[in-house]
């Protein structure tokens, strides 16, 4: 089994082919900003349709690679970060491009990606299995308490007020019960819609809100002069032996950090990269030279986002649950090629897990000879319009959304996602927990009824059954812990200003 | 607009969105099997929370202490916007009956044509990029990955 899934990665030339140019249109996606890695992988999911299996997933966990590595090119050439994973890279990466040292930056960010990436295939490759192991004995409360956890968790660390974060995951739910009930033939919200029988397509959902939507809010902005991108080049890895020693601290650190971001349902390399800069700020000996253009910075942020991908594949392979925006469309292509993530997946599609193993590793070594040898062709797609690229990104997402059912209907609700998309960019409502609300609906909703029907109504072995009692009480602490600290602070600046007003 | 006014209009929009949405739960039947929730009981529950969200966000927008921004827009840039979508919208709804090609080649000619600053207007570079775009895109999907796209009134090749 692990050695046909390896063999069919490492002994197809086709495959490999198809890794290649999967990580270098990743790795244009990833520099290029208002692209990014769900836009890429979104693209090219039609085009998988038709090819095997193996083939089709490595070509899309490539992208995520390429397109994740990518965003670090245009956060240290143009102080735009590529896609929001780089966002802490442009801190540092961006001050080093000023020194004159944009060379440097390149060279420690691509080499720093790398070595992340590969801590975090390392991870995925033994912490899996042991995941699917206790996934085993996850029965109908399990999967309804770790359905209720994980949108807790988005809820409270996704980078928007607790509110508008729980708002959106709501409405992602509701989103998930459109169509027919799963116990009986009752139709919920169809209007009378014979297309609405099986629900809304994820594939469509995701497509009108993070790849039609992006061309929806570009119209709305300013136009901006999009900065020339200055060359590099690149000596050596951009680091000297003592350099490299005394980063490995900080190496390790964030690439943990990234993994275990990646773990964390619905959060992505932005976050990873971001807390991973501040906890090396925080335990340097310097803090007050990052920001000023030390390669400490660019280390911790390049680790993690690359450390997130691996990281993210885990819960979406062994729980079904996407650990990204990016692994949620992976399932889509996933389910799309009948394979089925979960507790048995290495049962099942053993091959493919060992593949997927492949095409990581393939993917970042792509990624890392391409990015070295190749920066300046990449930094050419940099200095392509927008104007041109949103258009025809839109007519591709078209036909990705047609043709995953083979229905028109899913083009016209492309569109209905889009507005929708905007209109809750416009109310500051993030996209993020809705989508994974989306997902889990039905496992939620599933798993709830028939958990409350095999306790005779009900549920109190949600609470005896101590795997599911702990993901309950982790979730309600997660709901609730913010909501106390801001009453709290609430109450507290009401008692200072109280006070400051009496003297 | 206003920062609260804002917060205070969306959670408005979703207090009505979650009252409609209890409405039509109520012609969803009981459930027939016993201990069963029903099909109406979580989307209910979601939409009871929805509408206890929004109020709680009316709330703490009126009772909370921060800084209330004017959201400056540039007002130029609403017709390219409202423009962007009434012509996605035009097609995605016009895909089958116009066919990909066509509806395509009109959509990426009005669509960049809108997105393209003035000074950058270049009819000739609009359509040359169309076309060319039009019609890689038909053959690899069509020819490379076996996709059947709409042909609509005008049959191509």
């Amino acid at each position: 089994m692990a050695q046909q899934g390896l063999m069919a990665v490492f002994a197809s030339p086709a495959c490999l082919i198809w890794i290649f140019v999967g990580t270098l249109t990743g790795l244009i996606f990833g520099c290029i900003p208002g692209l990014s890695a769900p836009i890429a992988v979104l693209l090219f999911l039609p085009m998988t349709f038709g090819m095997d299996t193996i083939t089709g997933i490595s070509l899309l966990i490539a992208l995520y690679v390429g397109s994740t590595s990518g965003g670090l090119i245009s956060a240290i050439l143009l102080k735009i970060p590529g896609t929001p994973a780089s966002i802490a890279t442009v801190w540092d990466g961006g001050p080093m491009r000023d020194k004159g040292e944009a060379g440097k930056a390149l060279g420690v960010g691509i080499l720093y990606s790398f070595i992340g990436g590969m801590i975090s295939v390392i991870a995925l490759i033994f912490i899996s299995p042991f995941l699917a192991q206790i996934a085993m004995k996850f029965s109908i409360f399990e999967y309804t308490a770790m359905a209720f956890m994980s949108l807790a968790v988005i809820a409270s660390v996704c980078d928007a007020p607790m509110i508008n974060a729980l708002l959106s995951g709501l409405i992602g739910l509701l989103l998930s019960f459109v169509g027919m009930d799963a116990f009986s033939d009752v139709t919920r919200f169809t209007f009378g819609s014979r297309q609405l029988l099986s629900g809304f397509s994820m594939t469509s959902l995701l497509i009108g809100f993070f790849a039609v939507a992006e061309i929806l809010k570009y119209a709305f902005k300013k136009p901006s002069e999009q900065g020339t991108a200055l060359s590099a080049k690149i000596k050596g890895f951009g680091v000297s032996w003592q350099e490299f020693k005394s980063q490995s601290g900080n190496m390790i650190r964030s690439s943990l950090i990234g993994i275990a971001i990646g773990i964390l349902p619905g959060i992505g390399g932005s976050t990873s990269s971001i807390l991973s800069y501040t906890v090396a700020k925080n335990s340097s000996k310097y803090p007050e030279k990052f920001g000023t253009g030390i390669i400490d910075g660019v280390v911790a942020s390049e680790a993690a986002n690359n450390a997130t991908v691996g990281g993210a594949l885990i819960p979406l392979l062994t729980l079904s649950i996407p650990g990204s925006t990016v692994c949620a469309i992976m399932l889509g292509g996933l389910q799309s090629h009948g394979v089925f993530p979960g507790p048995l997946i290495f049962a099942k599609n053993g091959d493919l897990m060992y593949a997927i193993y492949a095409a990581l590793i393939v993917a970042n070594i792509a990624f890392f000879v391409i990015e070295y040898k190749g920066i300046n062709l990449i930094t050419k797609a940099l200095k392509v319009p927008t104007y041109y690229m949103l258009p025809i990104v839109v007519v591709m997402c078209s036909i990705g959304a047609f043709s995953d059912n083979n229905r028109v209907f899913d083009v016209k609700v492309i569109f209905f996602f889009s507005v929708l998309a905007l209109i809750l960019n416009l109310m500051k409502i993030p996209s993020t927990p809705l989508i994974i609300g989306f997902i889990l609906g039905s496992t939620l909703e599933l798993n709830l009824r028939r958990a409350v029907m095999y306790d005779l109504g009900g549920f109190q072995d949600f609470f005896t059954r101590p795997i599911s009692c702990v993901m309950i009480i982790i979730g309600c602490i997660m709901l609730f812990w913010p909501i106390y600290k801001s009453i709290k602070t609430f109450f507290s600046s009401r008692k200072s200003t109280n006070a400051g007003e009496e003297g | 607009m206003k920062e609260k006014n804002r917060d205070i209009l969306s959670a408005l929009v979703l207090i009505a969105v979650s009252a409609y949405g209890l409405y039509l739960t109520c012609e969803i039947p009981e459930p027939f099997r016993d201990y069963d929730l029903g099909a109406a009981f979580l989307p209910r529950l979601v939409l009871i929370l929805i509408g206890a969200l929004s109020v709680l966000k009316i709330v703490v927008t009126l009772v909370e202490n921060r800084p209330d921004f004017l959201e400056k827009k540039d007002t130029s840039q609403f017709i390219k916007g409202f423009g962007t979508i009434v012509l996605v919208g035009l097609y995605c709804f016009c895909f089958r009956p116009a066919g990909f090609l066509l509806d395509t080649v009109v959509y990426l000619f009005a669509q960049i044509l809108i997105l393209v600053p003035k000074e950058k207007r270049k009819i000739w570079k609009i359509l040359l990029i169309d076309v060319t775009a039009t019609v890689v895109i038909y053959l690899i999907f069509t020819r490379g990955f076996a996709v059947r796209l709409p042909q609509g009134f005008v049959k191509f090749f």
